[in-house]
C-alpha cells in the first residue's frame, strides 16, 4: 500500500497563537485513518489545511504525490484569461478616462497627451490589479481538490438549508454538462437526461442512507442526523477517493451510526480511502485502521487501534499531563 | 383617453421594469449578489442603444453626442442597437464584476452603487457625449412612422428592403402576440381533468393545436402564428380593422375570465365578500380627493378614511383565523374587484351622470375593445349601432405593447431556463453557502460572475427598450432611486421566483399610475409634495413586504424540476411531476 | 499681481469637505460598527437635520408650521411654544430611549441617584436646552441646537421602531442594507412630502464685529502666502465691490520660521514620549499634535512682526476661504474632541468600545449592549444634525438630495477606514482630500466628479486591502 497523502512539517497560526505547529504523517491508500486527540490539538486546523481551505504557514501536503499548492494553482491557461480579463477591465476604465479628457481638452495636443497617460495609468493599475485579484483568487481554490478526488465534509453541517435534499446531493457531481450555461440553454435534451441519471443517483444515495423519505424536503428543515448523512452522502456523490470527514456520526443515533460505519468500511473495501476526525471513541477504534494522535499542533503517535489504546503517552494526553 | 390606453402605457412600463427586475432577480434572488448598482447597467443599455439609431452628430445645432449611426446600412437601426446594447450592458457587467465580486456583500453593495453613480456622473459631465445634462432626443422609435395605421400605407422591411402593406402586417404582428400571450396564460390554467371551459377555449384559441403533443410554448406559438395570419388576411382583403379587433379583444377577455375565475373557485364565500368589502372600502377612502372641496379635507378626509380600512383589515387578521389564513388572497380578490369598478363602471359615471347614455356605451365599448383605439381624425369609420360613428385606429402603443410582452416573455423563459438547469442550481447553492460549492469542487467565482454578466446583459436590454419608449435621455433618469424600485419589484413578488418578478412590477406601477392619477386632483402647487408621499409610502410598504412577507407575495418557487415544456416533452424521468407552476400562490 | 490659487487652497478646501463628511462618518461608522447595520439612510438624517432647522431659523417657509409664524423670521407665542416643547420633548426623549421611565428618572448615570433628583435634572437640563432655543429664536445657533437635540430623538426611534425589529428576526446583512435602503426612501420622501420641492436656505446674521469694524464671515477672505528671500508673509486680504481691503499681514523672517518649527517639533516629539503607553484621553499622539499646535499657534502670533507684501517672492500661493469654512473645521474637530473624551473618559464609552470589539462577551459582562445601541444612534443623529445644519449653510440650499450626495463619500471614508470610529475621520479626511485635490489637478475633471473621484479612491483602496486601510483581519 502506498501513501495517498502526505503531510510533512505542517504549520499554522492564527495572529501569534500557534495551531499546527509542525504535523508528519500520512493516510495510507485504501484504509480508514482516524484523526484525534484533546481539544485545541489542533485536528480541525490540520483538516482545513489537507482539504485546502486554509493555506500553511509551512510545510507540505503531497496529495497522490503532488502538492496541495501545485494541485490547487491556477493553469497557465487560467492565468491568462484572468490577468486578460483584469487587464481588460482597468485598461479600459482609463480609456474611456483619457477619452473624457480629450474630449474636454482645448487644445488636441493636450487630449492626445490626456489619451496617453491614461492609457498608461490604466495598464499600470490593470496589472497590479491582475496581480492582486489573482492572488486573491488563488487562495480560495480548494474547489480544485475535490475535481481530483479529495472531497471533505463540514464539523457543523453545511447543508444548503434552501434546496431539497435531492438538490444537495444533485449538486455534487462533477463536470455535470448543464452547469455550463450554453448547454442549459441549448442542449437541453442531453441536459436532461444527464439530469434524470443523477436523479437516480441521488436517490439511490438517500435510500442508500435511509433518508430517502424526506428527498423533496428543504434541508434547512432536516434533523440534525439527517444532516449529517445528507452531507456524508454529498461527499460521497463526488465519487472521491479520499474522504475527509469531520465528526461524522456525530448527532447520529446508534443504530444508524453502526449502518454508516458498516458502510464506510464496505466503501474501504471497495477501495475508498478515509480521514475521520471523530470523537467517539468507540466508533474511531473500531473503524480506523490507523490512527494518528495530535497533541498541541503535533503528531504524537501513530498506530493501529490496539497500539494506541495501550500507549501511555496518548494517556497523558488526553488526562492533560505534560 | 380612453382607460384602456392608460392601462395599455401602464403594462409596456411594467413590462420594461419586470425585464429590468429579472436582471436583479437572477443577481440577488438567484445568486445572492446584493447589487445597488443595477441601474447602471439600465443606463449603459439605453445610451448605447440610441447611439445606433440617431443620426450622424451635427457640430451646428444645440445638441451634442459621440456617435449617431443610424444612417451606416444594416448597422443603424433598433434591431442591432438592442442586441449591441444588451451585449456591452452584459461585458460592463462582467467587467465589474472581476474586481469587486469577491468583496464583502455590504461592501460590494456599496462599490457597485459608486459604480452606477460613476456612470450617471459622467453622462451628465461630459457634454460631448450624449448631450450632458440635457436631454437627448432626435430619434423616433422603431416603425413609429407608420403609425396610426392607415388602410393603404406601406411599409418597407427593414434588412429585405421589400415593400407591404403597412396596416395587415404590422397588426398580424401584434395580434400573434397578443394571442399567443393569451394562449400561453391559459395553457397555464388549464386542467383537462376538470375545467372544461379552461380545456375548450385553449382548444378552440390555439386552432386545434393543444390537442396534439406539442408543449405550451409551442401551442402558443401556433395559435399565435394562425391567429396572426388570419387577422393579417382578413385585412389585406378588406379594411375589417374592426371585427379583426374584436375578435382579439374578446378572446383575451375570454382567457382572463377563465384565469380570474379559476381563482375565484379557490376562494371561499367569506373571502371573496372580505375581499369585495376591502375593495370598496379602498374606494370610498378615495373619494374625498376628487370630490371634496378643499385640500385640508381631501388629505385629512383619506388619510383617516385609509388609517380606518388599514385598522380594521389589520384587526381582522388578529382576531379572525380565516381572515389571517387568507389575508393574501382577500387582498387579491380586492384589487380585483377594484380594478374591475375602475376600469369598467367608473369611467361611465361621467357620461351618465350627464345624461349622455351613448357616450356612457361608447366608452364601455372602447374599453371593452381594448386592443383597438378609438377616435381622433385618422383612421377608419364605422358606423355601429347604438354608438353612431366610431373612427378606429391601431395606434403605436399596442404595437409597442405586443413587443414588450414579447420580451418580457422572453425574459421570463430564459430566468426559468436558467434557475432550473443544473446551472440555476450552482446558483442557489452559491447563495446559501459559497464553501459548500467549494468544497464540491465548483469555483463560486466563476458562477457568479456569469450571473453578473447575465443580470447586467437584462438590465441594459430593459435600458434600450426603455429609450425606445420614452423617446428621449437624460441622466437624471437614472437615478440610485431606479435600482431602488427594482430591488421593491423584486422584493413584492418574492425575491427567487421568476413569476414574483412581473407580479411586483405591476403592484408597483399599478400604486404609482393610481397615485398619479390622484395627484392630479390637488392644487399644481401641492402635486410634488403628493408625488414625494406616494414615495415615501413606497418605502413603508417595502419594509411592511420585507418584515411580513420576507419570501414575498408568491413565495418560494421551487425550481428542483426542469422547465415543463414542449422541447423535453421526453420528460426528464419517470413519475416526477415536473411542476410548471413554480410558484405557490396559495 | 495676485499670487495664483494653488494645489494649497485645493487641499484646505478637501479639509473642510473633509471636515463634514467626518462628522457624517462618525455617526455612520458607530451604527454600523456597533448596531451593525449598514445604514443607508445616513445621508437623509443629514437632510433631515438640515430641514429641521428651519423651523427656528426660518418659521414662515415651513410648511403647516407657517400658520404660527407672524412674520418670515418670527414666530408668535404659539409658535414660540411648539418650538420649546419640541426641544424639550428632544432632550427628554433622548434620555428616554436610553431605558425608558427609569433612565429619566436617572437609572443610566451609573450612581445611585433618588428617582425625584433625576427627574428634576432631566427637566431642568430640558427647559434650559428649550429656553436656549426659544431665546435664540430665530439665529443660527439656535437653529442648530434645535436640529441636535431633535435629531437626538427622532434618529434611536428608526432603530427601536425599524432596525431592532428585523435584527430580533435575525435577518443577515444584505437584508440589513436593503432595509436601511428603504429607510433612507422613507425619510427622504417624507421631508419632501412636507416641504415640497423648493429649494430653501438659512437666513444668517454674517456679519460680526471683529477688532472695531464689520467683517463678514461668509465672505470669501483671501490669505496670499509668499516666500521671498528674506522670509515668509502671509497676508489676509478681502475683495468686496472691487476693492481689496488688506486685513492682515504676517511676516515671518526666516530665523523665526526655522526656530517655530523646531519648537514645535520638539514640543511634538515630548508631548509622545510623555504621555507613550498611556491610554488616557490624551494619548501620546494626540499630545503630540495638540503641543506643536499650540506651539505654532502662539509663536505665530508673537513672532509676527508686520511685513510688506514683497514685491517679487520666489514662490507665492493664494488661499480663499473664508471665517465660515474654517469655523466648519473647528466646529468638527471640537465634537471630535468630545466625542473622543466620551470613549476615553465615561463609562459610557468604555461600554461602547466593549461592545464594539465583541457583543456577546460585552453582554456577559453584564453591559447593557440595549442602551449602549441607543446611545450610538443617539449620537449618530447629532452628528448628522451639525453635519446636515452645517452644509446647509455652506451650500445655501437646502434640498432633498443634500444628504444623499454625501452618503457615498461618508461610505468611503468609513470603509477606508475598515469601520471604526478613529479610522472613519482618518478615511474621512483622505476622502475628502482626495476629492478636492483630484477636481483641482486632474486638468478636465469638472466639479460634477466629485463623488465619483470619493469612490475611486475606495475602489483602488478595496481592490488592493479588501477590509479597508485600517482594517485588521
Amino acid at each position: 500500500m502506498s501513501a495517498i497523502l502526505e503531510v510533512e512539517e505542517l504549520r499554522k497560526s492564527f495572529g501569534g497563537i500557534v495551531a499546527v505547529d509542525g504535523a508528519t504523517f500520512d493516510i495510507e491508500s485504501g484504509s480508514i485513518t482516524g484523526l484525534i486527540g484533546p481539544n485545541g490539538a489542533g485536528k480541525t486546523t490540520t483538516f482545513n489545511l489537507i482539504s485546502g481551505f486554509y493555506e500553511p504557514d509551512g510545510g507540505t501536503v503531497r496529495y497522490d504525490g503532488r502538492e496541495l499548492q501545485d494541485l490547487m494553482a491556477p493553469s497557465s491557461d487560467e492565468r491568462l484569461v484572468w490577468g486578460g480579463a483584469s487587464g481588460l477591465t482597468f485598461g479600459s476604465l482609463g480609456g474611456v478616462a483619457a477619452f473624457g479628457l480629450a474630449g474636454l481638452g482645448t487644445a488636441a495636443s493636450l487630449g492626445v497627451g490626456a489619451v496617453g497617460t491614461g492609457l498608461g495609468a490604466g495598464l499600470y493599475v490593470g496589472q497590479e490589479a491582475a496581480k492582486q485579484a489573482y492572488d486573491g483568487h488563488k487562495n480560495s481554490r480548494p474547489f480544485m481538490l475535490a475535481r481530483e478526488g479529495l472531497a471533505r465534509t463540514f464539523q457543523i453541517t453545511r447543508e444548503l438549508g434552501d434546496m431539497t435534499a435531492r438538490e444537495n446531493l444533485m449538486l455534487a457531481p462533477q463536470a455535470q454538462s448543464g452547469e455550463n450555461l450554453v448547454n442549459a440553454w441549448l442542449r437541453r435534451g442531453a441536459v436532461a437526461r444527464e439530469e434524470a441519471d443523477l436523479y437516480d443517483r441521488a436517490t439511490g444515495m438517500l435510500e442508500l442512507l435511509e433518508i430517502d423519505h424526506v428527498a423533496d424536503e428543504r434541508a434547512g428543515n432536516l434533523s440534525g442526523g439527517q444532516r449529517k448523512l445528507l452531507e456524508l452522502g454529498r461527499v460521497l456523490m463526488l465519487d472521491p477517493q479520499l474522504v475527509l470527514l469531520d465528526e461524522p456520526v456525530a448527532g447520529v443515533n446508534p443504530a444508524l451510526t453502526e449502518k454508516l460505519m458498516d458502510r464506510i468500511e464496505t466503501l474501504r473495501d471497495e477501495g475508498y480511502t478515509f480521514c475521520i476526525v471523530e470523537h467517539d471513541m468507540e466508533v474511531i477504534m473500531n473503524l480506523s485502521d490507523t490512527i494518528v494522535v495530535m497533541n498541541e499542533g503535533k503528531k504524537l503517535v501513530q498506530g493501529p487501534p490496539e497500539e494506541i489504546r495501550r500507549n501511555q503517552r496518548v494517556v497523558d494526553a488526553y488526562l492533560g499531563v505534560d | 383617453m380612453a382607460v384602456a390606453d392608460v392601462v395599455i402605457s401602464f403594462v409596456v412600463v411594467v413590462g420594461i421594469y419586470a425585464i429590468l427586475s429579472y436582471g436583479l432577480t437572477l443577481k440577488y434572488g438567484h445568486t445572492g449578489l446584493l447589487d445597488f448598482g443595477h441601474v447602471g447597467f439600465f443606463l449603459v443599455g439605453a445610451y448605447v442603444s440610441v447611439f445606433f439609431v440617431l443620426p450622424p452628430d451635427d457640430p451646428g445645432d444645440f445638441t451634442a453626442y459621440v456617435a449617431g449611426l443610424a444612417d451606416v446600412p444594416v448597422v443603424g437601426n433598433w434591431l442591432v442597437g438592442i442586441v449591441v446594447a444588451t451585449v456591452v450592458a452584459g461585458v460592463i457587467g462582467g467587467l465589474v464584476a472581476l474586481p469587486t465580486i469577491r468583496l464583502r456583500e455590504d461592501y460590494l453593495a456599496i462599490t457597485v452603487l459608486g459604480v452606477s453613480v460613476i456612470f450617471q456622473r459622467f453622462v451628465q459631465a461630459e457634454t460631448w457625449f450624449a448631450n450632458g445634462p440635457d436631454a437627448l432626443r432626435g430619434y423616433s422609435p422603431p416603425l413609429k412612422g407608420n403609425f396610426p395605421l392607415l388602410l393603404n400605407s406601406e411599409l418597407t422591411l427593414p434588412v429585405v428592403g421589400a415593400t407591404v402593406p403597412a396596416t395587415p402586417t404590422l397588426f398580424a404582428v401584434t395580434a400573434a402576440v397578443v394571442w399567443a400571450v393569451a394562449l400561453a396564460v391559459l395553457g397555464g390554467e388549464r386542467d383537462p381533468a376538470t375545467r372544461l371551459p379552461a380545456s375548450s377555449l385553449y382548444f378552440a384559441g390555439s386552432f386545434g393545436a393543444a390537442a396534439g403533443d406539442l408543449g405550451r410554448g409551442r401551442v402558443a406559438a401556433v395559435g399565435g402564428i394562425v391567429a396572426g395570419t388570419l387577422s393579417g388576411g382578413v385585412l389585406l382583403l378588406a379594411d375589417a380593422i374592426l371585427p379583426a379587433g374584436v375578435v382579439v379583444s374578446l378572446f383575451v377577455w375570454a382567457v382572463v375570465l377563465v384565469v380570474v375565475s379559476a381563482r375565484v373557485d379557490r376562494l371561499g364565500r367569506r373571502e371573496w365578500l372580505a375581499g369585495i368589502g376591502l375593495g370598496t372600502g379602498l374606494l370610498v377612502a378615495l373619494l374625498p380627493i376628487p370630490y371634496a372641496g378643499s385640500v385640508a379635507v381631501k388629505i385629512a378626509g383619506t388619510l383617516a378614511l385609509l388609517t380606518a380600512l388599514v385598522g380594521g383589515f389589520y384587526r381582522a387578521v388578529r382576531t379572525r383565523e380565516w381572515f389571517a389564513a387568507g389575508k393574501l388572497r382577500i387582498i387579491g380578490a380586492g384589487s380585483l374587484w377594484f380594478v374591475s369598478v375602475w376600469y369598467f363602471v367608473l369611467p361611465l359615471v361621467g357620461p351618465l351622470a350627464g345624461g349622455d347614455l351613448s357616450g356612457a356605451l361608447r366608452t364601455l365599448f372602447a374599453n371593452l375593445i381594448w386592443a383597438l383605439a378609438f377616435g381622433g381624425d385618422v383612421g377608419v369609420d364605422y358606423l355601429v349601432t347604438g354608438l353612431g360613428r366610431l373612427t378606429v385606429r391601431v395606434d403605436y402603443q399596442r404595437f409597442l405593447l405586443a413587443g414588450v410582452l414579447l420580451f418580457m416573455l422572453g425574459a421570463y423563459y430564459l430566468l426559468e431556463l436558467t434557475a432550473r438547469s443544473p446551472f440555476g442550481r450552482v446558483l442557489r447553492a452559491v447563495r446559501n453557502d459559497e464553501d459548500v460549492v467549494r468544497s464540491l469542487g465548483k469555483d463560486p467565482f466563476v458562477y457568479k460572475v456569469q450571473s453578473m454578466v447575465l443580470g447586467s446583459a437584462l438590465g441594459g436590454f430593459a435600458g434600450a427598450l426603455w429609450a425606445m419608449y420614452t423617446q428621449g435621455l437624460t441622466f437624471v433618469t437614472f437615478a440610485p432611486r431606479v435600482t431602488f424600485i427594482a430591488l421593491l419589484i423584486v422584493f413584492i413578488g418574492g425575491a427567487s421566483n421568476n413569476k414574483g418578478t412581473i407580479l411586483g412590477a405591476a403592484v408597483f406601477w399599478a400604486f404609482q399610475q393610481a397615485t398619479i392619477q390622484l395627484a392630479s386632483f390637488f392644487p399644481p402647487a401641492l402635486r410634488v409634495n403628493v408625488l414625494a408621499f406616494r414615495l415615501a409610502a413606497m418605502g413603508v410598504l417595502f419594509l411592511v413586504v420585507l418584515y411580513y412577507l420576507p419570501d414575498g407575495v408568491l413565495g418560494r418557487a421551487d425550481y428542483s424540476t426542469p422547465i415543463a415544456d414542449g422541447t423535453t416533452a421526453a420528460g426528464p424521468r419517470d413519475g416526477v411531476p415536473a411542476r410548471a407552476d413554480g410558484g405557490d400562490d396559495e | 499681481m495676485a499670487p495664483t490659487i494653488g494645489l494649497p487652497n485645493a487641499m484646505l478646501t478637501g479639509l473642510v469637505t473633509g471636515s463634514i463628511i467626518s462628522l457624517g462618518a462618525i455617526g455612520l461608522a458607530l451604527v454600523y460598527d456597533i448596531a451593525e447595520v449598514p445604514n443607508f439612510a445616513h445621508g437623509d438624517l443629514l437632510t433631515l437635520g438640515a430641514y429641521a432647522a428651519l423651523l427656528v431659523n426660518k418659521p414662515g417657509s415651513v410648511p403647516l408650521f407657517d400658520v404660527f409664524a407672524t412674520g418670515p423670521r418670527a414666530v408668535g407665542t404659539a409658535g414660540a411654544g411648539i418650538v420649546f416643547l419640541l426641544s424639550t420633548a428632544g432632550v427628554l426623549g433622548s434620555v428616554y430611549h436610553l431605558g425608558g421611565v427609569r433612565a429619566l428618572k436617572g437609572s443610566w448615570w451609573g450612581i445611585d441617584a433618588p428617582p425625584t433628583v433625576g427627574l428634576g435634572v432631566h427637566a431642568a437640563v430640558a427647559v434650559l436646552v428649550g429656553a436656549l432655543v426659544v431665546a435664540g429664536l430665530p439665529s443660527y445657533p439656535a437653529a442648530l441646537l434645535f436640529a441636535v437635540v431633535l435629531l437626538g430623538a427622532i434618529v434611536p426611534l428608526t432603530e427601536s421602531l425599524v432596525y431592532r425589529k428585523f435584527r430580533e428576526k435575525g435577518v443577515e446583512l444584505a437584508m440589513m442594507l436593503v432595509v436601511s435602503l428603504a429607510m433612507a426612501f422613507v425619510i427622504r420622501f417624507s421631508i419632501q412630502t412636507v416641504f415640497g420641492g423648493d429649494i430653501r436656505f438659512y437666513e444668517v446674521e454674517t456679519t460680526v464685529p471683529v477688532a472695531g469694524r464689520s467683517v463678514d464671515f461668509t465672505f470669501a477672505k483671501f490669505v496670499d502666502f509668499s516666500i521671498a528671500g528674506d522670509g515668509v508673509t502671509a497676508t489676509v486680504l478681502e475683495t468686496r465691490g472691487g476693492e481689496t481691503t488688506q486685513l492682515l499681514a504676517l511676516g515671518y523672517g526666516w530665523l523665526e520660521v526655522v526656530a517655530l518649527l523646531v519648537v514645535a517639533s520638539a514640543v511634538a516629539v515630548a508631548g509622545y514620549r510623555w504621555r507613550r503607553g498611556s491610554a488616557a484621553v490624551v494619548g501620546p499622539r494626540l499630545a503630540a499634535a495638540l503641543g506643536s499646535a499650540a506651539v505654532l499657534l502662539i509663536g505665530g502670533a508673537v513672532l509676527s512682526g508686520g511685513a510688506d507684501v514683497p514685491s517679487d517672492p520666489l514662490v507665492s500661493t493664494r488661499l480663499r476661504t473664508s471665517p465660515l469654512r474654517v469655523g466648519i473645521v473647528c466646529i468638527a474637530l471640537a465634537m471630535m474632541g468630545l466625542l473622543h473624551y466620551l470613549l476615553r473618559a465615561t463609562t459610557l464609552g468604555k461600554a461602547m468600545r466593549a461592545t464594539s470589539d465583541n457583543r456577546d462577551l460585552a453582554m456577559i459582562r453584564g453591559i447593557n449592549t440595549r442602551r449602549v445601541m441607543m446611545v450610538v444612534w443617539i449620537i449618530a443623529g447629532m452628528f448628522a444634525a451639525v453635519a446636515g445644519v452645517l452644509l446647509g449653510f455652506l451650500f445655501s440650499n437646502i434640498t432633498i438630495n443634500l444628504g444623499f450626495f454625501l452618503l457615498l463619500p461618508m461610505f468611503a471614508g468609513v470603509i477606508l477606514g475598515g469601520i471604526s470610529v478613529y479610522g472613519a475621520i482618518l478615511g474621512s479626511y483622505v476622502v475628502g482630500l482626495a476629492m478636492e485635490v483630484a477636481i483641482f489637478a486632474v486638468p478636465g475633471l469638472s466639479a460634477t466628479y466629485r463623488v465619483p473621484v470619493a469612490f475611486v479612491v475606495l475602489l483602488l483602496v478595496l481592490l488592493i486591502k479588501p477590509e479597508g486601510i485600517t482594517g485588521g483581519s
